[in-house]
């Protein structure tokens, strides 16, 4: 029996349901992000049209760091939970006496978290250049925000850096025997995973060199 | 005790049709752990199969195992005509059904939401008909919308009833399937085993109610990590049990052994009680007109003569008793 995308299909839009049944589920996945916007997104409004490139470049590129972590953190429990969760409300071995392959389990459960992940990081970057365009004084941080990298990265990142933690998630989930096991891992891997950050595209000169992060 | 795999035992069919189930010197060991050894048995097309056995006898290990949830360490079996191999599990799983004991729903979907996943794993092609079908079957139309999490546990039993019947399966294994359930609960589930049996559906039943798997199993199997017996329940009451006559009288006989000894086909008879009487015989129907004629003859008041009959219970008792290693668990 080959792989279905019928079956697929069903294990997500179940895990989908059971969000739209349960909304705090992803209320509370936005929330750290937006708790972290907070100050950067303050800074911003607060530089004045006279402030110096390399602050403006500073305040851009905090920003842009908690917008490219939030995809990596947001899906990491929901993700961890996702096999263990099954296992220990009693419904995995109903849902593996069908004939559900494994893959495409695994594949509707990482479906599952990263449309929401990925959607709460979009909607977040949409928020911040509207924020900047309608409360930034300064220019330069609305234009530096709007940068075509930045989008770029963002639309690309966001997704690869969801699934990575997503799989991670999963992994730590098929292995763990107990649920807050499998998600203090997953919370701890997409920390340590967080430190990529100097990869990314950006406008600050303040950023670590690549010899300085890869020296730690 | 060995197990008993004459033809008939092993339910294969007069009719012909290939058994649903074919087990064949069955093993599984989880390292030192034996949790079945050497199970051979088969069930017939459209037949109620009880499984029976004390906790730990590996009864809930051999449906897994049957059910492919978990590889066989030796041994083969074929389950709804597929042989049971590595690579057969979603073929025969989508033939089957398994209602474990825990049906495992989900509390914050309703009941259709529910059966809607299940329906869309198992690819039915007219899935809404499908699930009104079941839901009809297990009388829950009434309560489709409902969350699961706020049915009771016997609705729940029915909700997982009517998710085993969505694929049609040719056999069903139901594993414990009226347990924590309260009597009306329980006489709804054995209602719909019943259905499922007038259906031509093929259940494998186990359960700890022996009363239940006598009233609704055509055979049974007792299980203690092998197979101790298996056939029908009164094949195995005759099997370990004689057949005996219990005699009751108003008052105590003055001599037993004249009136009892004067009638053919008594081997033997004790007194239970101050005026009652048990009389092991060959065949209960022939004996039992004269020993009521010798007791009218002999002046005694008759209360009543009736067969001795040994529950199922009896016989599951009188081999597990006989197990050192079911009392150890």
């Amino acid at each position: 029996m080959r792989f279905s995308f019928g079956r697929l299909g069903a294990v997500l839009r179940k895990e989908l349901r059971e969000y739209r049944r349960s909304p705090f589920i992803i209320g509370t996945m936005a929330l750290a992000p937006l708790v972290f916007l907070i100050e950067p997104l303050l800074t911003i409004f607060r530089l004045g049209p006279s402030i110096a490139a390399s602050t403006v470049d500073k305040a851009v590129s905090g920003t842009f760091l908690v917008l490219l972590i939030a995809p990596a953190l947001l899906p990491a429990v929901i993700a961890a939970y996702s096999v263990v969760g099954e296992r220990e409300q009693g419904t995995l071995e109903p849902l593996l006496t069908t004939p559900l392959r494994r893959e495409e389990l695994l594949l509707g459960k990482a479906l599952g978290v990263v449309v929401p992940a990925v959607g709460i990081a979009y909607i977040l970057f949409a928020v911040i250049q509207v924020c900047a365009r309608l409360f930034a004084s300064n220019a330069a941080v609305v234009s530096a925000l709007g940068q075509g990298p930045h989008i770029v990265a963002e639309i690309l990142f966001a997704p690869l850096l969801a699934s990575w933690s997503i799989w991670v998630g999963i992994g730590i989930s098929t292995r763990a025997s107990d649920v807050r096991v499998a998600q203090q891992l997953a919370r701890s891997r997409a920390f340590r995973r967080s430190q990529w950050w100097p990869w990314f595209p950006s406008t600050s000169s303040h950023r670590p060199s690549r010899s300085r992060w890869c020296s730690r | 005790m060995a197990a008993d795999t004459t033809t008939a035992a092993r339910g294969e069919q007069p009719s012909g049709k290939p058994p649903a189930l074919v087990v064949d010197h069955l093993t599984k060991r989880f390292g030192e752990r034996t949790a079945f050894e050497d199970v051979s048995f088969s069930v017939a097309q459209g037949e109620v199969f009880g499984f029976l056995g004390p906790n730990g006898a590996g009864k809930t290990t051999t449906v897994r195992t049957l059910g492919t949830l978990i590889a066989p360490t030796s041994g083969s079996a074929r389950v709804a005509g597929i042989p049971l191999t590595s690579d057969s599990g979603p073929e025969i799983r989508q033939r089957i059904s398994i209602m474990p004991e825990n049906p495992g729903l989900y509390r914050r979907l309703t009941v259709t939401e529910n059966l809607e996943l299940f329906a869309g794993l198992y690819q039915q092609r007219n899935a809404a008909a499908r699930i009104g079908e079941a839901l009809e079957a297990v009388n829950l139309t009434a309560r489709a919308r409902d969350l699961c999490g706020s049915l009771s546990k016997g609705l729940l039993q029915r909700v997982g009833l009517a998710r085993a019947l969505l694929n049609d399966p040719a056999v069903m294994f139901l594993d414990e399937p009226t347990s924590g359930l309260d009597p009306v609960a329980t006489r709804e589930v054995n209602d719909l085993i019943n259905g499922l049996r007038q259906r031509g559906v093929t259940v494998f039943l186990t359960t700890h109610r022996l009363e239940e798997a006598e009233r609704l199993c055509d055979r049974v199997a007792i299980l203690n990590t092998t197979l101790r017996l298996v056939g029908r329940p009164d094949e195995l009451r005759e099997r370990l049990f004689s057949r005996s006559l219990v005699v009751e009288t108003s008052t105590p006989l003055v001599a037993p052994d004249d009136v009892f000894n004067s009638s053919h086909g008594v081997e033997s008879w004790r007194l239970e009680g101050t005026s009652s009487y048990l009389l092991n015989v060959a065949d209960p129907r022939n004996v039992a007109p004269q020993v009521t004629r010798a007791l009218v003859a002999a002046g005694a008041d008759v209360v009543s003569i009736s067969e001795s009959r040994h529950s199922l219970e009896d016989v599951y008792l009188q081999l597990i008793d006989d197990d050192p290693e079911a009392s150890q668990r």
